[in-house]
């Protein structure tokens, strides 16, 4: 039987909750999600029975079945060796060509949308142009390429090339050993190869490559016209050689994806032809195949060419051309028009909404089983899941007009009847939105999906504009422009269309880890907990501190120094993508770079810099405990406290109790708060909106934890805030630490509002309670909620809506649980494929429950 | 000793496509494992020696 | 116990043994540093919630300790 949320007295009446749904009476909470997917047709169901999932967890492959694939590294080493002497940017794009020209292509069984990354569905590549350090870590593993020996002799060539070995020299020995240990900051992109990119899909859709090509031949002549011009002026003509050298390299680039996307025509036309059976199979592979022919190099005319066409730039982008994790795009406004093609006018691919919710979970699928080779800390901190796959859909257009639309009904029913964990969503929420589709959203978390989080529509174009007068050029987004944002990874708004996206994550993400840094402060810079070395600048002995503000400001030199140096590590890498890295194609799609004839790792025309504080809540709730137990009241010295700490609590359990039930972040506290907000606003964001990046622009906290929250909670000792040695740190960006919100949703919410000044988003993450979003009053009361946040001016809020029962089910009996999803952070991940201790952090999050006093806050219209 | 042109998984890659050459073809084979049916696609050329999986074609 | 705790005896703690054959790299407690392929980390120590409690092993290949166990532990122990 499924449990029903308690009557309550409120306004005067008893209100029920019966559920919306009387069938699921009869369904067990230990079950239940087990009985809510439902694949829109037997396609899909099919295509989900079978995905191969790319699940990592702790570093390793959940599926012994995945492995490394060397196609990649061969093709890219062969055509480095071949062109040694051109220019860096013609290398690229010959690199690109050379690889699409000869790699294998994957076509599988009843697939709508074609095309994969890696020689094998089960295998994905490695990019030894990268990380010299991450490819050598996959040569140590199960899961290595092979043959083994070819690959280390790969690797070997290209270790004095890779983008590594270039950056490496202009740190101290010292910083990289600290970066590198993932404690006190997220490792350097430049030693892990980790990136993220936004595309210019518009482009792509809306004109096709040879428009594109056509458009570089242009601009090729005018610059040969402009070169050959008397009298010579070497102070303006010599800037054409760079220029003329990237468009060239955009029409080797352009041409070579024209070319691999009609070689999967010619495989889609051969299997109908020579392999497949089924009539009406045929029939689909033949019109795959004239698709395959027709986009990406023409404009697409119906929504089949859409997605098809997305996903080829899809797999340039972000897995063949370098790594890039996220699915970044506003997707509901890009399909839109083809949607409307195809369903509303029937002019080309005519079909039925649900046929487009169809391809939808095809693309989903697709995503599901995309293998990322990205570096081991990458396969540690998002455990459950393949990688960090977030779309974007909802918000407004210009004018603040509701962008919501039926494409984006669509691609939320998918996300609700497919049910994977990824692509996860993001929905923009205004109040101009519409309430039917407000109601999918509502649906898809009601369902414990995790996601669409939710973005504050209004924050995200404030946002956009405020980076804008940044811009180097003078040419950041316009107002207008500035309604089209979408997350860039899990949850910094980056803006999308076709120009002026982010290109490389050395723009913005990475992370810095403030539980750890104040560990430090406490011991002088020493980390005596986890490397036993010096981890940080020397800033005193914490005993000698004689106030809270001595303690503050050697906190503040810890995370000063990590600022600048992470920051540097981003910039002095972007400054060696800018030399061996371009993106030819990317540039290609990108309206600015065509114009400009610069690389799209070099032309930022809008900043968008960010990096991410995680563990705050730990440092955050330590400070008040030391402020109130040490500083205050005077009741423990600060010798004791470090004593204490060393022992991990040991024998101090009854001072351990004081520091762990001193005020702590989330309860609407009038001790806590304000120090917090001071520590947020001013510290954390006023420090970092300190430094400028590549881009000319100041770079803003965006608190979020994926699974970081445990990777570094394991190599953090004890904290003041009466946690363990080793213990989880707080799951979100400004979410309370787990159990210690115990005043209900709405003090949460009060909380968090308070912070405002110098943060771009920070993640709150709430659990719901299943038995209340199930009932008759769910969607009233979740929405009366949202309303609430939007009016509060809070940046984001994501939910897990999952039962304790069903989670410790699952931990029981794993193999009967392979749709249960949950939120980690940032991410979803099917529970089953968290390792047990992150299994235990999700359970111990407080599931709210509602009480009369939060829907009179909320006035709930009950 | 017989080549990839006298394999039924070969086929010639159009002269009108992007990536034409001489001789140079499509090797397309059907693979399946647990998880379902695929085909794979390896370019190839006509004189390149037959391997493991030649199967003469008709 | 454990094994690196800083009041551990000297042979139990973590330590540097050149050439010892027993080395961090082949211990079921040791993973792989998130980074740099030839430092480690070791799990051994567990915590109440059942969490790790980890130390850096600057060298998985000289370092040793008493917890030493040959092996590898599945994903849902680590974290």
């Amino acid at each position: 039987m499924a449990t029903v949320a308690q009557s309550i007295k409120y306004r005067n009446k008893v209100v029920d909750f019966p559920l919306e749904n009387p069938e699921e009476l009869n369904v067990p909470d230990e079950m239940l999600h087990e009985n809510l997917c439902k694949p829109t047709t037997e396609r899909t169901k099919r295509l989900k029975a079978r995905c191969r999932w790319k699940h990592a967890s702790a570093g390793e492959f959940i599926d012994k079945e995945v492995r490394a694939g060397i196609e990649r590294m061969r093709l890219v080493t062969e055509s480095h060796k071949a062109t040694a002497g051109k220019p860096e940017v013609i290398r690229r794009a010959l690199g690109l060509a050379h690889l699409l020209d000869n790699s294998t292509l994957v076509l599988q069984d009843d697939e709508l949308i074609i095309g994969y990354h890696a020689e094998d569905p089960e295998m994905f590549p490695l990019y030894p142009e990268l990380a010299y350090m991450a490819v050598q870590d996959y040569l140590m593993t199960d899961y290595c390429p092979q043959p083994k020996e070819e690959a280390q002799e790969i690797l070997n060539y290209w270790k004095p090339f890779s983008i590594q070995a270039k950056c490496e020299p202009y740190f101290d020995p010292i910083d990289l050993t600290r970066m590198y240990q993932v404690s006190s900051m997220e490792g350097p992109m430049f030693a892990s190869g980790y990136n993220s990119i936004v595309p210019p899909y518009e482009t792509v859709l809306e004109d096709g490559l040879l428009k594109r090509i056509e458009m570089a031949r242009e601009k090729l002549v005018h610059a040969q016209a402009e070169m050959e011009k008397t009298p010579w002026d070497a102070t303006k003509q010599l800037a054409w050689i760079p220029k003329i050298d990237l468009w060239k390299a955009m029409i080797i680039a352009d041409e070579a994806v024209i070319n691999w996307a009609r070689r999967h025509g010619r495989l889609a036309k051969i299997v109908a032809e020579n392999f497949e059976t089924n009539s009406a199979r045929k029939e689909e592979l033949l019109e795959i195949s004239d698709i395959c022919h027709r986009v990406p190099a023409e404009p697409c005319k119906g929504i089949k060419d859409a997605f098809q066409s997305k996903w080829f730039v899809f797999l340039i982008c972000h897995a063949l051309d370098r790594y890039a994790s996220g699915f970044a795009q506003k997707e509901d406004e890009l399909l839109e028009p083809y949607y409307n093609a195809s369903v509303r006018d029937k002019s080309f691919q005519p079909m039925t909404h649900k046929d487009v919710v169809e391809l939808v979970e095809c693309e989903r699928l697709k995503i599901s089983e995309h293998g990322a080779g990205k570096s081991r800390a990458y396969r540690e901190i998002f455990p459950g899941s393949n990688d960090l796959f977030i779309l974007t859909v909802g918000g407004t257009k210009p004018g603040y007009v509701d962008a919501c639309s039926d494409m984006t009904d669509a691609i939320l029913e998918a996300a609700r009847n497919i049910r994977t964990t990824e692509p996860s969503l993001v929905f923009r929420w205004d109040p101009v939105g519409r309430v039917k589709t407000k109601r999918l959203v509502f649906e898809c978390i009601r369902d414990g999906l995790g996601y669409p989080s939710i973005m504050h529509n209004r924050i995200g174009v404030d946002q956009m504009k405020f980076f804008s007068k940044f811009s180097l050029n003078n040419n950041g987004v316009t107002d207008d422009e500035a309604h089209r944002w979408a997350n860039v990874l899990c949850m910094s708004p980056g803006v999308c269309g076709r120009r002026k996206t982010q290109k490389t994550r050395s723009e913005g993400g990475s992370a810095m880890f403030p539980a750890k840094l104040l560990e430090i402060a406490l011991n002088d810079g020493y980390d005596w907990s986890y490397s036993d070395m010096q981890l940080g600048p020397k800033t005193g002995k914490a005993s000698e501190f004689k106030t809270f503000e001595d303690l503050v400001e050697a906190f503040r030199k810890q995370y000063a120094y990590v600022c600048s140096l992470v920051i540097r590590a981003k910039d002095v890498m972007r400054h060696f993508e800018c030399r061996v890295m371009q993106m030819p194609f990317v540039s290609s799609i990108d309206d600015g770079c065509m114009e400009l004839g610069i690389d799209s790792v070099e032309l930022s025309e809008q900043p968008n810099g960010w990096h991410n504080p995680i563990t705050t809540v730990v440092a955050a709730n330590s400070l008040v405990a030391i402020k109130k137990l040490i500083y205050d009241e005077k009741k423990y010295t600060m010798q004791q406290l470090l004593d204490a700490l060393h022992a991990n609590w040991e024998g101090h359990e009854a001072m351990r109790q004081e520091f762990l039930n001193a005020p702590k972040w989330g309860n609407d506290d009038p001790y806590a708060d304000p120090i917090i907000q001071d520590f947020y606003e001013n510290i954390l964001g006023g420090e970092l909106a300190k430094v400028t990046n590549f881009s000319g622009g100041p770079v803003l906290p965006v608190g979020q934890a994926v699974g970081l929250y445990m990777e570094v909670g394991t190599r953090t000792g004890p904290t003041p805030d009466g946690r363990f040695g080793g213990d989880a740190a707080d799951d979100g960006g400004i979410s309370p630490y787990m159990g210690s919100d115990k005043k209900g949703p709405t003090a949460v919410l009060k909380s968090v509002a308070k912070v405002q000044k110098n943060q771009k988003t920070n993640l709150l993450n709430q659990r719901l309670n299943v038995p209340m979003m199930r009932s008759v009053h769910g969607f009233d009361i979740w929405k009366s909620y949202m309303d609430t946040w939007e009016q509060l001016h809070i940046a984001h809020v994501q939910f897990n809506c999952v039962s304790t029962a069903e989670m410790k089910a699952a931990q029981k009996e794993p193999e009967k649980h392979q749709d249960l999803i949950v939120r980690v952070s940032g991410f979803s991940a099917r529970f089953v494929d968290i390792p047990t201790y992150g299994q235990n952090t999700i359970i111990a999050r407080n599931e709210q429950h509602f009480g009369a006093d939060d829907y009179e806050f909320l006035n709930s219209p009950l | 000793m017989a080549t990839c042109k006298d394999c039924s998984f070969y086929f010639a890659v159009p002269e009108n496509a992007g990536d034409y050459k001489p001789g140079k073809g499509d090797c397309v084979t059907q693979k399946e494992d647990a998880k379902g049916k695929y085909w794979l696609s390896k370019p190839t050329l006509n004189v390149t020696p037959s391997c493991p999986t030649f199967k003469k074609s008709k | 116990m454990s094994a690196t705790a800083q009041n551990s005896s000297p042979n139990m703690m973590m330590h540097e043994e050149t050439g010892t054959g027993k080395p961090c790299i082949t211990c079921k407690w040791q993973i792989a540093d998130p980074t740099n392929p030839v430092k480690g980390q070791c799990t051994v120590n567990r915590t109440q919630m059942g969490g790790v409690w980890k130390r850096w092993v600057s060298d998985v290949y000289n370092k040793t300790c008493g917890k030493h166990e040959e092996g590898k532990l599945s994903f849902r122990e680590h974290v």
